[in-house]
């Protein structure tokens, strides 16, 4: 008995600012989240990127994005710009994994040459934007520790699952996320990022839902606000669509070279 | 002819209707160069300045059924100062299609190999469009036939390469030169000459080392060699024995190349390697062929915000060697060191500095500074200011008056 208590005063010292106990709610929630988004198969869809200065100028990205689920590790991506037009052609390719960094990699068509991006550089702004590579990828929960803070009511008269998301990659950009979920379709409807200071660096709000395949829920617009610089970028996605037929060898550095 | 015109008219209307048109792209992408050279000519008949325009339009028409395409592409450039540097040439006219792990190409189009980024040494396919950029990053296009396999042990490519492309080289008025002019009529060691079929395969795979991505090639060729030797013409000009021009001369080789890139945390650690065995000893005058290993290799290290901005901080640095020593290479023992700043921001500017250094002759070496952004959405503007500083027994010699300074306005439509 004495040796328990031992025991616990000692992690009590060596880590007084752990997780807090949430019985395991925060995972759990993590696991629902994903466990209602699995089995979508693969997607397609338009979109348009703005970006947006702290003096109000914007500068518009026409992209398309390709979308694959693999079962047992994270999903592939494939991102092709369109406009500017002096971009045009260039693709991002992404496989997003549950226990190690993402493979990325940007296809340069004036070059024809395919480069990988370093696994560090994921924490860095994808195509100038307010959004990072890493934010980029799909949600796996392995890539994050959990705990569920509370629930609270949230947009649209929502109850939101309140629930931080430390990284477990130490290249990640954040030491944590504040996400809110909400409580009927487990959608996370919003996301505070906080940086390696852990001050408040970003806002992403989710809204426009709509639901596809009768069981698949996707935001049409996606709004990332900087706090720390005043910038902020506006994804706006035009159409989806699911079982396009794709095939997971449309996702390959060999693809990646005819992706347009 | 009015039956033609019906004819045509109904083609039209009928492609109208159907889906294929909507999937045919065309795009336009137009520029005009001006160079300022920052001293006069090493020889005699280059010019200080100049101006040129260029045209890329492009088509891209894809098969309704999503897996097949066709893609022309020609360039061409008029130079105002050089009539050797006024050229064109398809970049690509290639026909496409795939399905799961199969791919197949032909047609003339581009293919680059390689991972590092101050040399450009295993990369075989194309021929360089020297007169277009002195760092060989521009090519002619190739004809060929490619075969594509993806495998569970890597991703197989074979081609098959008819028809021969002959580097371009500038004309007396142009910069970057030899002091002989290298004449257009080229020697061949193969008896086809430029219909000689040059073959090649590749294998790359995607592997890991100690839970970091480990990314490796193994490239062969065998064919005539992309690299000219250039060989002093000799003549009687008023009863004394005169050099005239150099000759290309283009041998058979055979080589194995290979590329390896690693990439722990923030590092790309990156090597290619290349062996190349010349199907002769001399050429025709004498002059002794070597065959060649060689080797380029270091990093690249990126910060991320270092500077507590979005602008991202690379830096690199990479060994050049050539076993074939400074008499034939001007990439035999080169140290480069270099850094590119990404700004991530909405014009997407960047700058890349770099100097490559010769350690047998310290008194050469390179400076070159790409800088570009976007002005508006369909124009873009580069500047580059390239700085050559050689000894005189050093190759790099025939450069050393044509620092330049260069601004390219770029239109897309």
């Amino acid at each position: 008995m004495k040796l328990i208590t031992t025991l616990v005063t000692g992690l009590a010292l060596v880590a007084p600012f752990a997780i807090a106990d949430d019985g395991g709610r925060g995972l759990e929630i993590a696991k629902e989240r994903k466990a209602r988004d699995t089995g979508w198969g693969d997607s397609q869809a338009e979109m348009t990127m703005i970006l947006r200065n702290s003096q109000g100028e914007t500068s518009e990205r026409k992209m398309r994005l390709k979308n694959f689920e693999i079962q047992d590790d994270g999903d592939k991506g494939l991102t092709i710009f369109d406009e500017p037009k002096d971009v045009s052609g260039t693709a991002f390719l992404s496989f997003s994994h549950n226990t190690k960094p993402d493979d990325q990699w940007l296809y340069l068509p004036a070059l024809k040459r395919v480069k990988r991006i370093s696994s560090r550089n994921k924490s860095g702004p994808f195509m100038g934007s307010e959004f990072a590579y890493e934010d980029m990828g799909s949600f796996e929960p392995e890539k994050y520790e959990f705990t569920y803070l509370r629930d609270e009511p949230c947009a649209e008269d929502m109850t939101c699952h309140v629930v931080e998301s430390d990284p477990v990659d130490k290249f990640s950009g954040y030491t944590r996320q504040i996400s809110w979920i909400d409580t009927e379709h487990m959608r996370a409807v919003k996301t505070e990022y906080y940086d390696r200071k852990n001050t408040l660096l970003k806002t992403l709000e989710l809204s426009e839902w709509k639901l596809y395949k009768d069981k698949f829920w996707r935001a049409h617009k996606l709004d990332m606000q900087n706090h720390q610089n005043g910038k902020s970028t506006t994804i706006i996605t035009h159409g989806i669509e699911f079982d396009t037929g794709l095939s997971e060898s449309d996702f390959s550095q060999a693809s990646l070279k005819r992706a347009r | 002819m009015k039956k033609l015109l019906l004819t045509v008219s109904a083609l039209l209307a009928g492609a109208g209707a159907s889906p294929l048109v909507s999937a045919l792209d065309l795009s336009l992408e137009a520029g005009i160069e001006g160079r300022r050279f920052l001293e006069s000519g090493a020889y005699s008949g280059q010019v200080d300045d100049q101006w040129s325009l260029t045209l890329q339009p492009e088509v891209v028409w894809d098969a309704e059924s999503g897996n097949g395409r066709f893609t022309f592409v020609p360039f061409y450039r008029k130079d105002f100062a050089d009539d050797e540097r006024t050229h064109g040439d398809i970049r690509e006219a290639m026909f496409m299609t795939w399905n799961g792990p199969w791919e197949l190409r032909a047609g003339i189009g581009k293919v680059f190999w390689g991972v590092t980024e101050s040399l450009h040494l295993v990369d075989v396919i194309n021929q360089t469009d020297y007169v277009e950029a002195i760092d060989g990053d521009q090519k002619l296009g190739q004809p060929m036939i490619q075969g594509i396999w993806l495998s569970d042990v890597g991703t197989w490519e074979a081609f098959v390469l008819p028809g021969f492309r002959e580097r371009t080289f500038p004309g007396e008025a142009g910069r970057y030169r030899t002091e002989l002019l290298v004449s257009g009529d080229a020697e061949y060691q193969a008896d086809e000459e430029q219909q000689h079929v040059d073959l090649a395969a590749r294998w790359s795979y995607v592997s890991e080392l100690n839970g970091y991505p480990l990314d490796l090639t193994a490239s062969v060729f065998r064919g005539t060699s992309r690299d000219p030797l250039l060989a002093p013409q000799v003549e009687v000009v008023n009863s004394v024995l005169t050099l005239t021009e150099l000759v290309p001369y283009y041998a058979m080789q055979n080589q194995i190349g290979s590329t390896i890139q690693f990439a722990p945390e923030g590092w790309l650690l990156k090597a290619e390697l290349l062996y190349r065995d010349y199907q002769l000893d001399a050429l025709p005058g004498g002059i002794e062929v070597k065959d060649q290993t060689a080797a380029v290799g270091g990093f690249e290290y990126t910060l991320v915000g270092p500077f507590g901005n979005a602008a991202d901080l690379g830096l690199l640095a990479e060994y050049q060697y050539d076993s074939r020593g400074a008499e034939y290479s001007d990439a035999q023992n080169d140290l480069f060191l270099g850094t590119r700043y990404v700004f991530n921001d909405m014009a997407s500017s960047e700058i890349l500095a770099g100097i490559t250094q010769d350690l047998d002759y310290t008194g050469t070496r390179l400076f070159l500074l790409e800088a570009n952004t976007r002005l508006n959405p369909s124009m873009t503007i580069d500047a580059t200011i390239t700085l050559v500083t050689a000894e005189e027994e050093s190759l790099a010699s025939i450069f050393r008056r044509d620092d330049t300074f260069e601004v390219a306005l770029n239109f897309f439509f």
